[in-house]
């Protein structure tokens, strides 16, 4: 009796300490997760779009995936590769994880309007990784994407034989599948493996956190 | 027949680089970084050994595969990545200067044919003395770590990094 006693009050005390340790943890960014994830996510804007397959990409087809965007032009031999190519790396990880793989899309903007025309993006994305998505548009529509997501960028004065160099921001960024930034790895993580993880552990408690609001 | 244009390149490297072994600077593991086919620049990255007893500079680079090479680096400041193009190279008496992805590089620009991985590109690195050292590039895919030889740049955006740089 007393035993059962013991037993029914141990289990109420782990119970509740449960209860309290999610209590705790709701608003709580992961400890590991600072410096990557935005303390809270920010809403974006509309914009109008055209991906690598001539079809409209536009806030909508932010909807329902996690979605890794990098900026920047393929007339950029050094960076844009070599981020583009950790980015592959990152979804080929993750293909050991086929129901996370199923809901992340790689996304690369040009910030290239002039020279990044749909037919050229097709080669350079799926190059990198076969379901990559290349996206271009006019300036405005560019500006008001990278705008919201505070990505930056300059060409800088064009040469006698009309060619110029961008400088643009190099992070990876993160956007949820309610269409919000959520998250952005500088340069200083990019690594493939710590993407991958800090990336598995943000999906995580996003589903928590959706499970918590009592969405589906 | 890729494997064996492979086995050419490789040996036209090796006699370039034996040949040059003496001279007072020479050129090692020349290669370029794979792209799409459909590109119109390219990177070339190598290490460059300076021997001899004074400095010398890199000042021209020309390719028959290219309209022009240009000496770039990449830079990041505050998140921004940029090229920014040099008009000479220069290479302390000594000292081997190193070409790599995410830093200083040979930017090949507009390709007459298309450049596939496997295939080998020729440069002309002229120094300043006049020397002239002619050596094959291989195309190839950049190893795992290249990805990450950017992350480490001058001056880090925010100290939350540093305690996550455990791997
Ligand atoms: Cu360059």
């Amino acid at each position: 009796m007393v035993l059962l006693a013991i037993l029914i009050g141990g289990l109420a005390f782990l119970g509740l300490r449960a209860g309290l340790k999610s209590f705790l943890n709701q608003k709580e960014i992961p400890k590991d997760l600072l410096g990557v994830v935005l303390p809270s996510p920010r809403d974006l804007p509309d914009f109008l779009l055209t991906d690598h397959l001539g079809k409209t990409f536009d806030k909508a087809r932010f909807r329902g995936k996690w979605s890794f965007l990098f900026f920047g032009y393929t007339h950029c031999p050094d960076i844009c590769p070599v981020t583009m190519g950790l980015m592959a790396d990152v979804f080929k990880k993750l293909e050991k994880h086929p129901q996370v793989l199923k809901s992340i899309q790689g996304v690369f903007v040009s910030v290239d309007a002039k020279r990044d025309q749909p037919e050229s993006l097709k080669n350079f994305v799926v190059y990198f990784y076969k379901d990559f998505i290349g996206v271009t548009g006019d300036d405005d529509n560019i500006k008001s994407l990278t705008d919201s997501l505070g990505v930056a960028y300059r060409l800088s004065a064009p040469e006698t034989d009309g060619s110029y160099l961008i400088s643009h921001s190099s992070g990876i960024y993160l956007v949820d599948p309610d269409g919000r930034f959520h998250a952005l790895f500088q340069p200083q993580f990019h690594n493939a493996d710590k993407i991958v993880s800090y990336f598995l552990e943000m999906m995580k408690s996003y589903g928590e956190q959706t499970q918590k609001d009592g969405r589906t | 027949m890729k494997k064996f244009s492979q086995l050419v390149g490789l040996l036209v490297g090796l006699v370039a680089l034996a040949a040059y072994a003496d001279e007072s600077v020479r050129i090692i593991n020349p290669w370029v970084m794979a792209a799409p086919p459909t590109v119109q620049t390219l990177a070339a990255y190598m290490d460059i050994q300076n021997d001899a007893k004074v400095d010398m500079t890199l000042v021209q680079i020309q390719s028959p595969k290219f309209a022009k090479v240009e000496i770039h680096e990449s830079t990041h400041t505050h998140d921004m990545a940029a090229m920014v193009p040099h008009k000479d190279l220069p290479i302390p008496s000594g000292k081997k200067v190193s070409l790599k992805p995410g830093g200083l590089h040979l930017m090949l620009i507009n390709p007459q044919l298309a450049i596939r991985e496997g295939d080998s590109v020729p440069l002309s690195l002229t120094f300043n003395d006049g020397i002239r050292l002619d050596v094959q590039a291989m195309v190839k895919k950049a190893d795992g770590d290249a990805a990450e030889s950017h992350q480490h740049s001058p001056e880090p955006m925010d100290h939350h990094g540093s305690h996550h740089d455990m791997h």
